[in-house]
C-alpha cells in the first residue's frame, strides 16, 4: 500500500475518532460517560498533532489535556453527585435554535476553508536535520515571546490561588 | 491530507463544542464543550503552522499558550462548580436562580 494512502487512511480515521467522540460526548445523558468520551476525543487530537509532525505539542496535549484536565473533570463529577442515579438527570435545552445557528456557522467556516486559495509554498518535506521541533519552540517561548510566557505563568499562579480560595471551607466558629 | 481537510476538522469540532455549550444544562458538560472549542482552535493553529510555513513554529507556540490558559480556566471553572454545588446542591444551570444564597 503506498505510503500517502496509508497516511491518509490513518489521518481520516483519527479525525473520525475525534469528531465521533465529541458527538457522543454532547448527546449523552450520563455525565461520567461524557467525561470518558471527552478523554477519547483529546487523545485523538493528540494523534492528529503527531500526524502533523508537532510532536512536542502532541505530548503536551496528552499530559495537560488528557492527563490533568480529564482528571480534574472526573474529580469534579465525583465530588458533585450524591448518588449514581443523579448522574442521569440532564436534559437538552433549546435544541432547534442552537442547531440552526451552529449549522449556519459550520457551513460558513467549511466554505471558507475549502474555497480560500492557501499559499502553501512554505511546505517542504519533513526532515529531522534541525533535531525536531523542541529547540525552535524552546527558543520561541524563552527568547522571542518571553513576555507572553511570563504572563501565562502569572495567569497560572492566579488560577491556582483562586481555585484554592474558592474551594476552601470556612473554619467552624467564624461569625 | 491537505490543509483544507485539517481546517474542516477544526471547524466542525469547534461548532460541535459550541453546540454542546449552548444545548446542555449540566455545568460540567458545558465546561468540557468549551475545552473542545479550545482544542479545535489548537488543531487549526498547528495545521497553519505546518502547511503554510514549515520552518516557523509560531503556530505551535500560540497553541502551547492556549493550552496553558485552557488548563488554568478549567481549574478555576471546576473550583466555581464545587463552590456552587456546596451552595445549592445541584449541578444544573437552571437551578442557580437566586443572587444571594
Amino acid at each position: 500500500m503506498p505510503e500517502a494512502l496509508l497516511k491518509d487512511i490513518v489521518s481520516w480515521g483519527t479525525a473520525l475518532v475525534v469528531l465521533g467522540a465529541a458527538v457522543r460526548m454532547i448527546f449523552n445523558k450520563n455525565v461520567m460517560h461524557s467525561a470518558v468520551y471527552f478523554a477519547v476525543s483529546l487523545v485523538g487530537t493528540a494523534g492528529l498533532f503527531f500526524l502533523m509532525y508537532a510532536e512536542f505539542l502532541g505530548i503536551a496535549q496528552l499530559l495537560v489535556y488528557a492527563g490533568a484536565i480529564v482528571v480534574l473533570v472526573l474529580i469534579a463529577v465525583m465530588a458533585s453527585t450524591k448518588s449514581y442515579a443523579e448522574l442521569e438527570l440532564t436534559r437538552l435545552t433549546q435544541t432547534w435554535g442552537s442547531a440552526a445557528g451552529v449549522f449556519v456557522l459550520t457551513s460558513f467556516m467549511l466554505y471558507l476553508s475549502y474555497t480560500t486559495v492557501w499559499d502553501t509554498t512554505g511546505l517542504k518535506p519533513y526532515t529531522t536535520e534541525h533535531g525536531g521541533d523542541i529547540a525552535p519552540i524552546g527558543k520561541g517561548i524563552l527568547i522571542d515571546y518571553v513576555l507572553a510566557f511570563e504572563l501565562a505563568s502569572f495567569v497560572l499562579l492566579g488560577a491556582l490561588i483562586g481555585a484554592i480560595v474558592l474551594t476552601r471551607r470556612e473554619p467552624e466558629g467564624n461569625p | 491530507m491537505t490543509l483544507e481537510h485539517y481546517l474542516a476538522i477544526g471547524s466542525v469540532l469547534f461548532c460541535l463544542g459550541l453546540y454542546g455549550a449552548l444545548v446542555r444544562k449540566n455545568f460540567i458538560v458545558i465546561l468540557m464543550s468549551i475545552e473542545l472549542m479550545l482544542n479545535a482552535v489548537n488543531i487549526n493553529l498547528v495545521a497553519f503552522s505546518r502547511f503554510l510555513n514549515n520552518a516557523a513554529y509560531e503556530g505551535q507556540i500560540f497553541a502551547l499558550f492556549i493550552m496553558i490558559i485552557a488548563a488554568s480556566e478549567a481549574a478555576v471553572g471546576l473550583a466555581i462548580l464545587l463552590a456552587l454545588f456546596r451552595n445549592i446542591g445541584i449541578i444544573e444551570t437552571d437551578s442557580a436562580r437566586s443572587m444571594k444564597g
